[in-house]
């Protein structure tokens, strides 16, 4: 049975190390963690208070959260109300969130963010903390709207936790092939960031909201990026939006 | 900077290691609660500490800050004698694979900020320049899983050899962790210091011959 799972996470660890791009990452992760249920995946260094909203979006480096959850939750600042970040700060053992729930249920703000992404079928989810190098805290979630976790699970994805993390950031770090976007798209690029919407894009450029969302397209594209936040997070850091 | 005392050159450091000692007691027993390790003199003594082992001393001013003891795979060590569950294949043994264990700091002289401190990076520093002077390639280590992801930021190559346990309240995980130039490379921009940190050891590959004889 342990040898089995140690196998498994061995075999994990090596898809994770041989990934070229953070959507390989979170798909050798998310393959090992799908038959529990989990479908969802993020993770970042935590900003520290006083980060705005893009600082915080470039803080993160896998990203496969309901795309309008992570836009509602960065454009709302919940990040430092939220008590998985708290935990992760504060703690170095994974944690199930049902297991914090008594720690913040007192906690108005902390109860409605969880309540909120249940409602964006994240109710269940596991999270590991991390320290980087520079001292930084960082961490780990995989999450759905159900699910449960085998003990003799956990600690095998903590570690494939740790490696996809380590991966990911390698690859932020690594000198990316620069991009070229046009003046268009890095102004589409920059409102996205900003947390506008497409149809209050159109407005603000004067062009059809269809267009928009092409452009936003594209720019993906360009960017490696399977979603806007990746792509925000991926240019963020390249400088190509501040 | 580092001193490392083997068999060979122990009676030159009597004192010190003493020091080592009452450090590790006060580190593993006192702060940690290793209540096994406890000794009623105050000083932190297994037996591990034979003439095969390897310690490593970091020492500033004539005051002992740092330690960390080396036991060759080759001979009964932690994993092998204490912590076998913790290793679920074969236990990973030859000449180039060496235990890492005891690692303290003084306090006052741990992690700022959380940060790697200057002494924790001179004792790592101190194995990779100690292993590729010997041949020593790769480090056995038992740990807690949230020291994994700073040694593959140091350029560690790290495989785990089971699933991390519960003991007590801490959670511990064993690995080994593979280094080359890269890794000490790195440990040195890291630290911001080009300079070797072993100032004193007996003849390094005699010591690591010795320990296997």
């Amino acid at each position: 049975m342990s040898r089995r799972a140690l196998d498994d996470t061995l075999a994990c660890i090596s898809a994770v190390d041989r990934a070229t791009s953070p959507d390989a990452i979170s798909d050798a992760l998310l393959d090992v963690v799908r038959p529990f249920g989990f479908t969802r995946l993020l993770a970042g260094i935590i900003p520290t208070p006083g980060m705005t909203m893009q600082q915080q979006v470039a803080n993160v480096v896998l990203h496969r959260w309901p795309e309008q959850w992570s836009q509602r939750y960065f454009s709302q600042d919940y990040l430092f109300n939220d008590p998985t970040i708290q935990r992760v700060t504060s703690s170095t053992e994974p944690f199930l969130w049902s297991e914090i729930r008594p720690a913040y249920h007192t906690d108005r703000s902390a109860r409605r963010i969880m309540d909120e992404a249940r409602e964006f079928k994240l109710g269940f989810g596991f999270t590991v903390p991390m320290l980087t190098l520079d001292g930084q805290s960082a961490g780990l979630s995989v999450a759905s709207d159900r699910g449960e976790l085998p003990p003799h699970l956990r600690g095998g994805l903590q570690l494939l936790g740790v490696y996809s993390f380590a991966r990911a950031i390698s690859l932020s770090q690594a000198p990316a092939a620069p991009v070229k976007l046009t003046v268009r798209e890095i102004d589409v690029l920059q409102w996205i960031a900003e947390g506008k919407t497409d149809w209050e894009i159109s407005k603000i450029l004067h062009v059809s909201e269809h267009l928009v969302d092409k452009m936003a397209r594209q720019i993906r594209t360009k960017l490696g990026a399977t979603n806007r936040i990746q792509a925000v997070a991926q240019a963020l850091r390249q400088r190509i939006i501040q | 900077m580092i001193h490392i005392v083997t068999a060979e050159n122990i009676e030159q450091y009597r004192g010190v290691m003493e020091d080592a000692y009452r450090l590790r007691h006060a580190v593993f027993v006192e702060e940690m609660h290793w209540e096994d390790l406890r000794r009623a003199d105050g000083r932190e003594i297994d037996q591990f500490d034979d003439g095969r082992a390897l310690h490593m001393l970091y020492i500033e001013d004539g005051r002992l800050l740092g330690y960390q003891r080396m036991l060759p795979s080759m001979r009964p060590h932690i994993l092998s004698e204490v912590l076998p569950s913790l290793c679920e294949g074969d236990f990973p043994v030859g000449p180039h694979i060496w235990e890492w264990t005891r690692y303290c700091v003084s306090p006052g002289h741990r992690d700022r900020g959380r940060m790697l401190s200057p002494v924790g990076n001179m004792l790592l520093s101190a194995i990779v320049e100690w292993g590729l002077q010997s041949g020593v390639s790769k480090i056995i280590i038992e740990m807690n899983p949230i020291w994994l992801l700073r040694l593959v930021q140091l350029h560690f190559r790290v495989t785990p050899l089971g699933i991390p346990q519960q003991m007590g309240k801490d959670s511990i995980v064993a690995v080994t962790a593979a280094f080359d130039r890269r890794t000490l490379a790195r440990l040195r921009e890291t630290r911001g210091d080009d300079r070797e940190v072993i100032v004193e050891s007996p003849s390094l590959a005699r010591a690591a011959n010795r320990a296997l004889a």
